[in-house]
């Protein structure tokens, strides 16, 4: 079965791809507009954990069934596991500081 | 002449190369020392990414683990030993100035250079020629493995990678000399406060690091010992494994290491792994070949395969004990460096 000539599922991997870019490009506009560390820390999240993610799903949908589907599965497993947890330490890191600093 | 096909691997090329100089532009006029760190990462994964369409994805690995992992490591490591601003007041100082006509003439030297280099994947190039095609042609009868770079780095050229291997361990062993860890440094590791803040930290990253280490130890291993077939082998799988444990006590609390011992340790490890190389050369030249003839081994093509995997096997325990202790021994440092936080 050829996966390019199935219109339907062109149809849904461009809607996935279209949705993860506008939660990428939401996700810069924040990181540019929005005021404070955290705050700009918890808009450039969202790409890490919706936009990307979304955009792989549209990608494994056009690859079809092979070798480089499940390679794109396991590289979004990845980016779940470890981006969030890289935003809550840079997030803890801040905070303690902060917190170091007016103790002192 | 420049034929303009514009193919999409042409133009993703483009675009990475000229994001290149403007990073490099950006990290010249930067004067904060973490944003500097965070930008010669970001250098070193668009670099990668230009090795992997250049279709080096073995390059593109040790890039992306040194550049990227390690060297950023070790550069934020260093900024919080040193000062974290460049002061910038004293602009037309005698060192600034010698060192502003030494880059200029080695600048003119590298664009007097250029003119002699080949045009960017031309064809006629004398790597392109005559070289590349004789070591893909005879790579399956005179190796008997399926991957030409690791036939070339360990058997065509297996002296050079010798050579290379000792310059690892050196760098090593002169990185340990210069910090000084020997002159014992009594320290208060355990002061209440740092207590309190790594008791605030959530669970979530202890869990997540302790689930990806299994893993990327298993990639590791597997680049190790799969470095004869696929992209790989020693130089990659020890620069993965040591940015791995990196990245593993980046996040977590490593307070509660010995770290006098595990440097030594790393740091006998890194002669061994060498040894391993020389030893393998060594016995190859005593059972009748020549230094670092594999073939003599068994006197079949078995022998190659078997001298190529043992001396891999060196290579990367030497290049991931060096990277390993070159991390810990500025963590070390840090760690061990006087407190001057109330004042």
């Amino acid at each position: 079965m050829n996966f390019e000539d199935l219109w339907s599922l062109n149809i849904l991997a461009s809607a996935l791809m279209l949705m993860g870019m506008f939660f990428i490009i939401t996700a810069v506009v924040g990181l540019i507009r929005f005021p404070d560390f955290l705050t700009k820390i918890h808009a450039i999240s969202i790409s890490d954990s919706l936009g990307v993610p979304l955009f792989l799903c549209g990608a494994m949908l056009l690859n079809g069934y092979n070798l480089a589907t499940l390679k794109i599965a396991i590289i979004i497993l990845l980016i779940y596991l470890v981006n969030p947890m890289i935003t809550m330490e840079i997030g803890s890191y801040f905070i303690n500081k902060k917190s170091e600093g007016s103790d002192d | 002449m420049i034929e303009l096909g514009l193919s999409l691997d042409v133009i993703l090329e483009s675009f990475f190369l000229l994001l290149l100089p403007i990073l490099a532009v950006a990290i010249l006029f930067s004067e904060n020392m973490a944003a500097i760190a965070i930008m010669s990462c970001v250098f070193s994964m668009v670099m990668a990414v230009i090795y992997l369409l250049l279709a080096a994805p073995d390059v593109a690995m040790t890039e992306s683990a040194i550049g990227a992992a390690i060297s950023t490591a070790i550069l934020i490591k260093s900024m919080q030993l040193t000062q974290s601003r460049i002061l910038s007041d004293k602009f037309f100082c005698l060192a600034n100035i010698i060192s502003f006509f030494a880059l200029l003439f080695f600048g003119a030297m590298m664009i007097y250079g250029f003119a002699d280099l080949p045009d960017y994947g031309q064809g006629s190039a004398p790597v392109n020629s005559y070289i590349s095609k004789d070591y893909i042609k005879n790579t399956p009868s005179e190796i008997g493995i399926a991957s030409s770079v690791a036939a070339i780095l360990a058997s065509y050229r297996g002296f050079d990678t010798l050579g290379e291997t000792l310059v690892i361990m050196v760098a090593g062993l002169v990185v340990y000399f210069v910090m000084n860890i020997e002159r014992p440094v009594q320290v208060d590791l355990l002061d209440e406060k740092a207590e309190a803040v790594y008791e605030n930290k959530i669970w979530m990253t202890d869990y997540i690091r302790t689930m990806l280490l299994p893993v990327s130890l298993i990639l590791a291993f597997y680049i190790q010992v799969h470095g004869e077939i696929s992209p790989g082998g020693g130089f990659q799988a020890g620069s993965v494994l040591s940015s791995i444990f990196i990245f593993y006590f980046v996040v977590a609390d490593i307070k509660s290491i010995n770290f006098h011992k595990m440097i030594k340790t790393l740091l006998k490890l890194s002669f061994v792994g060498f040894l391993i190389y020389l030893l393998m050369a060594i016995y190859t030249a005593v059972i009748g070949g020549y230094f670092l003839e594999y073939y003599a081994i068994t006197g079949t093509l078995l022998g190659h395969k078997i001298g190529i995997f043992i001396i891999e096997i060196g290579v990367g325990i030497t290049v991931f004990s060096v990277m390993l202790m070159i991390f810990l021994l500025f963590e070390y440092k840090l760690q061990s460096k006087p407190i001057t936080r109330s004042t």
